[in-house]
């Protein structure tokens, strides 16, 4: 391999490689991000060893996750108007989850803040600022199969789990050491934990026959609302270098990804699986959601979507 | 001017008074001197006083030197003619006289010894000698009272004499005046020549004659001169009634052939000329004065009159002109002022080359002479300047300059340099009349001349004219002094560029183009410098000839800097780079080091801006212009190596040349690296200098230049790094294949690439000490790129399956080729496989297929890790651990249960699958069988770690059913559990049983 050949050999593929990648569209960025996604790998796989050992039943965490949203009931007021029909569209969701042992319930709380958030044991919320920032029922889909994701992966309880077992045999201090521990590794790898329950969100959504697009468009939308603009590219070697760095230090304990990581996710997920879309049609629902009214009980041909 | 006067006898009588206290010291101490010598005389001692200093001097030796010189000495009182030759003594010691005497001598010497006298005399104590040998035997008293009154009686007289003749007397008209003061003046002169034949006489007649000459001098001057006596009204006529006066003196004073008379005389003439209105005339009476003074010290060789009279002519004409009042037409005094100054310098000018041609400069007064003559010129040339205005003095300079150069010429012909030794100084040849302190003067001259007549470009073509002029006179008559004068003038403008033009800054227009303003004084000033150098040879001595050797220097430093301010930021750097090429081959070809390292200078300062400016950007307003400067920058610096390292050996120290060919092909490849980096996206980058990496590695073997190897190796780890930065995340892609595979993978087969050329190369003994462990480097490195690669084309999820078939072909390579590394690298991948499919249950959430998927990607990895057990079971792998470390004995032993590895991972992973994927209560049942199948594939493949894990899962599956089912079961599937694991363990039991025989043999 060493020989004449192996050079000319190699030479070529460099040079193959490289022309070929000219020839296409070329992204420009530069960062730490590979790096990081590989120690949130390492220190998502050291967690779960930890998890796998402290699992707990879905009883438990139902009752673990009533118990939490009874004290957030208390803290925010609910909003009746929406909540059934959050509800509803939340229930086409439930059929294609993995757990299902799990007894969801949807929530609507007075707060103008854009958010939605999720407990375990199937105690999801969603703030009225999100579901005015929405705009069809299919994005609110996406907002509910996030948040439904996240309990179905194990996101909310995994949190609790070290308290609980540590509970169990009479040691919860140390099991809020632990848990205190946990959230530090926890840090390397939550956002991509939210990129986890994105597309798993975006296979309830399409099971559910809601088009997968309408996340993207939410999430754009956010993107313009609240994400600050992106950085002038660096002129200098050294500059890309810096620059990379800093924002590998800002962005490592973020919770959330950027939107526009999002965004890329979710279309890259819908591209992939084009094979399994194609001939579908898809929900939208902007008018369901004008209206407030399920797709269960006013099915709109005009709301459809040919894949 | 009479205050001045008065002032000046003050001094001198308190001088005469601190002086006598002097002489009265002095005479004590020779007195005491004499009284002690009169003390002890020893030509007069007899037998009893040599006895008793024999006593004494027995003593003294005692003191100082023990017993070892004693002398004994006789006890008979009586006179006793001893014969000379002996003393007898009533011991065993002889004595004879010398050694008496000399032994008295010690003894007085010892006495006279104590209160120290210094060996040489005091100033003061020649002086007082002096004087005493002067006056002889006279008394002192009557020294002053018949010499020193003398001569301040006449001195006074005389000043007495021209104040008359300058006051307006209503009774005496100017005639009268003259006819008094020539009445006196000859009567002084008249009793002065009857007096001096008398012996007694002598000093006061003398006295006379001087005030008589004086105040004759002062009548002809006044006859002119002063309004009051004015009876000649012709200055011609004045002048040569002066100069007839001056010849007369100097007949006179020549008959005694006395220093102090005639300096006298002229001093009283000159005192004379002072107190004077100032007026033309009374300018031009001073030269016959100075002119007859030039003569007799001449001839007389009396080098203090001399001296004195530049003192006192400048000091004359100083004071008159600057606290005088002043006469007549401002610009008639200043012009014939100007031409009586000439005229002063040119006659001592003139003695002081009669007195080079004689050789007198070896008396140091004598070489006073040229210093003081230049400080009086100029300084009162330039005092008198000073009051005209300063708008032509330039003409003064100029004039100046020429006439210290003819004075150049003339001392160059009179003393020759070859007339000096060769060791005598530059200093030493100045003082002694040589060319060199009249050609500094003149360029000392010239030099401001020029700054006050030229400005601008002229200024600086000027100065280098002179300069030249110089530099080629050097050469030309082979003298080292000219050519550092000449160094100072260049330097000098070099120095007047760098602070005032540069600094003043300005643009001008020249063909069109906009460039600095001191642009082409500074790139003429170069190409003379170079010039210049380039006529330059080795000398004896080369200090002298340092300020030239800078020349090249100086000259490079101006193209440096024209380059730096005319050349547009962006492109500084290259121009450098350039300029050092040709300063390369000059040093080369001529054999001049200094090019040379000129050019390294300069090419690292290009090297150092086009990092700077065109790799960093730390410049703001710089245009990136990256193929123009960085890669002509590279272009040229490989260049330049290429060109050391073909150079023919012995044309440059091989140190030399092997620095420039390493530091010129580092920096081009630095270069090389930016501009890659500059033109290319962001994802081909890591490609392009992994083309490079190899290139250079390559050329680095063909060469055998490690230092080329080193370079490659370095962009490769660039590369390397760079993937992880700009490759791995990004989500382009050309015709469906994602840019980071048609990226990664290429470089992934260069460090395998690498990895063998390097163990091929070690084989063949060409690798350096660095190099050695790099093959292994190179194993590990693409592996990791390969685990990368899978982990982000396929996903966190999915990658398992790509890492287990990669650790399967890692394994099946390394038992093929042997080689440990690869087998371990399988194992860690193996193991990270097991981890991460553990972790994610092979569950991807984004995966629209569900449970089928999962089930496939299960299987695959699953059977990877089966078929790696089988691999290694065929296989006897590793063997006696040589380990150097823990690790790697741990490896080994790894490497000797690698299928037993294997095998545990891939049956836990399955295990653990149906754990997650069976429900509850199916999960016995599901073991039961997974524990079959294990004991049947270890029965048919012979393997016994199937066998044992398939009876430990059935031993788990056992305590499942009692300890679990049997509680947390509903009844069908408690039964079924319970009667298919029966079913199994019975058939499993049956088999052993049966073939009990077969299976010893087997086992």
């Amino acid at each position: 391999m060493a020989g004449r050949y192996g050079l000319v050999l190699i030479l070529a593929a460099l040079i193959l490689g490289g022309v070929i990648v000219l020839l296409g569209h070329v992204e420009q960025g530069v960062d730490f991000s590979a790096a990081l996604e590989i120690w949130g790998d390492v220190l998502r796989d050291v967690d779960q060893v930890g998890f796998k050992l402290t699992r707990v039943s879905n009883q438990e965490e139902v009752r673990l996750g009533k118990e939490i949203a009874s004290q957030v009931r208390i803290r925010w007021r609910e909003n009746e108007e929406w909540e059934s029909y959050v509800s509803s569209v939340g229930q086409t969701l439930l059929p294609h989850i993995q757990r299902k042992g799990i007894h969801y319930e949807f929530h609507v709380v007075e707060s103008s803040r854009v958010n939605a958030f999720a407990m375990p044991g199937g105690q999801i919320f969603v703030t009225v600022g999100m579901l005015e920032f929405l705009q069809s029922e299919a994005e609110l889909a996406g907002v509910l199969a996030h948040e439904i994701a996240h309990v179905d992966l194990r996101h909310c309880i995994e949190g609790y789990q070290y308290v609980l077992a540590t509970k169990r045999v009479g040691a919860g201090e140390v099991g809020h050491l632990a848990e205190s521990f946990r959230r530090l590794l926890a840090i390397g790898y939550k956002k991509y934990q939210e990129l986890d329950a994105d597309a798993y969100g975006v296979r309830l959504m399409i099971e559910a026959g809601y088009d997968p697009q309408a996340m993207a468009v939410a999430l754009h939308r956010l993107r313009q609302q609240f994400d600050k603009g992106g950085r002038p590219q660096a002129k200098t070697p050294v500059g890309e270098f810096t620059q990379a760095l800093e924002q590998a230090i800002v962005s490592y304990p973020r919770s959330h990804p950027t939107s526009e990581e999002r965004i890329q996710r979710v279309e890259r997920i819908v591209s992939r699986n084009r094979h399994h879309l194609s001939g579908r049609v898809l929900y939208v629902g902007a008018e369901n959601y004008r209206k407030r009214i399920p797709r269960s009980l006013e099915d709109l041909p005009s709301e459809r979507r040919g894949f | 001017m009479e205050t001045l006067i008065v002032i000046l006898l003050g001094v001198l009588f308190i001088r005469w008074v601190v002086i006598s206290k002097r002489f009265k010291e002095l005479d004590r101490k020779i007195e005491e001197l004499s009284s002690r010598w009169r003390g002890a005389p020893p030509g007069e001692a007899t037998i009893h006083d040599v006895a008793q200093r024999v006593a004494n001097l027995e003593a003294l030796l005692r003191e100082d030197v023990g017993a070892a010189a004693v002398l004994e000495v006789p006890t008979t009182t009586r006179p006793v003619d001893i014969p000379p030759g002996q003393i007898e003594t009533s011991s065993t010691a002889t004595v004879s006289p010398q050694s008496v005497d000399t032994a008295f001598r010690l003894e007085v010497s010892r006495r006279v010894v104590a209160p120290s006298i210094p060996a040489k005399p005091s100033i003061l104590a020649r002086l007082g000698r002096q004087i005493r040998e002067q006056v002889a035997h006279e008394e002192w008293e009557a020294i002053v009272g018949g010499s020193w009154l003398n001569k301040l009686g006449v001195l006074v007289l005389v000043f007495g004499l021209a104040l008359f003749l300058a006051y307006s007397l209503k009774y005496l008209g100017p005639a009268g005046r003259v006819a008094v003061g020539f009445a006196v003046s000859v009567a002084m002169l008249g009793w002065g020549v009857v007096l001096e034949r008398r012996v007694r006489y002598v000093i006061f007649a003398r006295g006379l004659i001087g005030g008589g000459w004086a105040a004759v001098y002062a009548t002809t001057y006044a006859m002119h001169g002063l309004e009051a006596a004015r009876v000649v009204r012709d200055p011609l006529i004045g002048m040569v009634l002066l100069g007839t006066v001056a010849a007369g003196m100097i007949l006179h004073s020549l008959h005694y052939k006395s220093e102090v008379v005639t300096g006298l005389a002229y001093f009283v003439g000159f005192v004379t000329v002072a107190i004077s209105p100032v007026s033309s005339f009374s300018v031009l009476a001073s030269v016959p004065l100075v002119g007859s003074l030039l003569v007799v010290a001449h001839q007389f060789a009396w080098i203090r009159v001399m001296v004195a009279g530049v003192i006192a002519t400048y000091g004359m004409y100083a004071v008159r002109y600057t606290l005088g009042p002043h006469s007549g037409s401002f610009l008639g005094d200043f012009v014939s002022g100007q031409f009586v100054l000439a005229v002063y310098w040119v006659l001592f000018e003139a003695f002081d080359l009669l007195g080079v041609a004689r050789r007198r400069q070896t008396i140091p007064l004598s070489q006073t002479i040229f210093p003081l003559n230049a400080c009086g010129f100029i300084g009162v040339s330039l005092l008198q300047w000073s009051s005209v205005g300063l708008t032509d003095l330039h003409l003064f300079f100029a004039a100046a300059a020429a006439a210290y150069l003819a004075s150049t010429v003339v001392r160059a012909r009179i003393r020759p340099p070859s007339s000096f030794d060769d060791n005598t100084s530059i200093a030493e040849r100045a003082l002694l009349g040589g060319y060199e302190s009249a050609v500094t003067i003149a360029v000392a001259l010239a030099t401001p001349g020029i700054f006050l007549r030229y400005s601008g470009l002229s200024l600086h073509v000027a100065l280098l004219l002179e300069a030249e002029f110089l530099f080629l006179a050097g050469l030309r008559l082979g003298q080292p002094y000219l050519r550092t004068l000449s160094a100072g003038v260049f330097w000098l403008s070099v120095v007047k560029l760098l602070l005032a033009d540069i600094a003043r800054g300005g643009q001008v227009t020249f063909a069109g183009m906009n460039m600095m303003a001191w642009t082409s004084a500074a790139l003429l000033t170069a190409v003379v410098l170079s010039i210049n150098r380039s006529c330059i040879r080795p000398s004896k001595k080369p200090l002298l000839l340092l300020p030239e050797l800078a020349y090249s220097y100086g000259a490079c430093a101006l193209l440096v800097l024209v380059l730096g301010f005319e050349i547009r930021p962006t492109y500084v750097g290259i121009g450098w780079l350039v300029l050092a090429f040709p300063l390369f081959e000059i040093g080369l070809r001529k054999e001049l080091a200094e090019f040379r390292y000129q050019a390294y200078a300069v090419a690292a300062l290009g090297f150092a801006a086009m990092v700077m400016l065109n790799m960093f950007g730390t410049r703001s307003d710089i245009v990136s212009a990256p193929w123009m400067t960085l890669g002509l920058g590279a272009i040229l610096t490989y260049a330049a190596a290429a060109r050391a390292f073909l150079l023919r050996p012995g044309r440059l120290p091989d140190r030399e040349r092997l620095l420039v060919r390493d530091v010129s092909s580092a920096g081009g490849t630095v270069l090389l690296t930016g501009l890659i980096w500059h033109v290319l996206p962001a994802p081909v980058v890591a490609v392009a200098w992994g083309i490079v990496s190899l290139l250079l590695i390559e050329l680095g073997f063909v060469l055998s230049l490690p230092m080329l190897r080193l370079q490659g190796n370095l962009v490769g780890a660039l590369a390397y790094g760079r993937l992880f930065l700009a490759n791995f995340t990004g989500t382009g892609e050309t015709a469906g294949i994602s840019h980071r595979v048609l990226t990664v993978s290429p470089l992934t087969l260069f460090f395998y690439y690498l990895s063998a050329k390097l163990r091929k190369e070690g084989g063949r003994g060409q690798l350096v000490a660095w190099e050695s462990g790099l093959s292994r480097l190179y194993l590990y490195a693409p592996a990791l790129l390969v685990a990368v690669l899978i982990r982000f084309e396929a996903g966190p999820v999915l990658a398992v399956v790509g890492w287990s078939l990669f650790a399967l072909g890692l394994l099946f390579v390394g038992i093929r080729w042997k080689s440990d590394d690869l087998r371990w690298q399988s194992y860690v991948l193996a193991l990270l496989t097991f981890l991460r499919s553990w972790a994610t249950n092979f569950h991807i959430p984004d995966n629209l297929a569900g449970a089928p998927d999962r089930v496939l990607i299960g299987a695959v990895v699953v059977g990877s890790l089966y078929a790696g057990q089988f691999l290694c079971s065929r296989c006897r792998n590793g063997g006696i651990s040589a380990a150097k470390s823990r690790v790697r004995d741990l490896l080994t032993q790894l490497d000797q249960q690698a299928a037993t590895m294997y095998s545990i991972l891939a049956t836990t992973l399955l295990t653990l699958l149906l754990f997650y994927e069976v429900s509850g209560r199916l999960l016995t049942v599901a073991w039961g069988l997974e524990g079959l199948v294990l004991l049947v594939a270890g029965f048919l493949l012979r393997q016994r770690v199937l066998r044992l894990l398939g009876l430990l899962l059935l031993g788990v599956c056992i305590l499942k059913v009692f300890v679990y089912d049997l509680r947390q079961l509903d009844a069908l599937a408690r039964i079924l559990s319970f009667v298919v694991l029966g079913v199994v363990l019975l058939g499993v039991s049956l088999i052993y049983t049966r073939y009990r025989e077969q299976l010893r043999r087997y086992l």
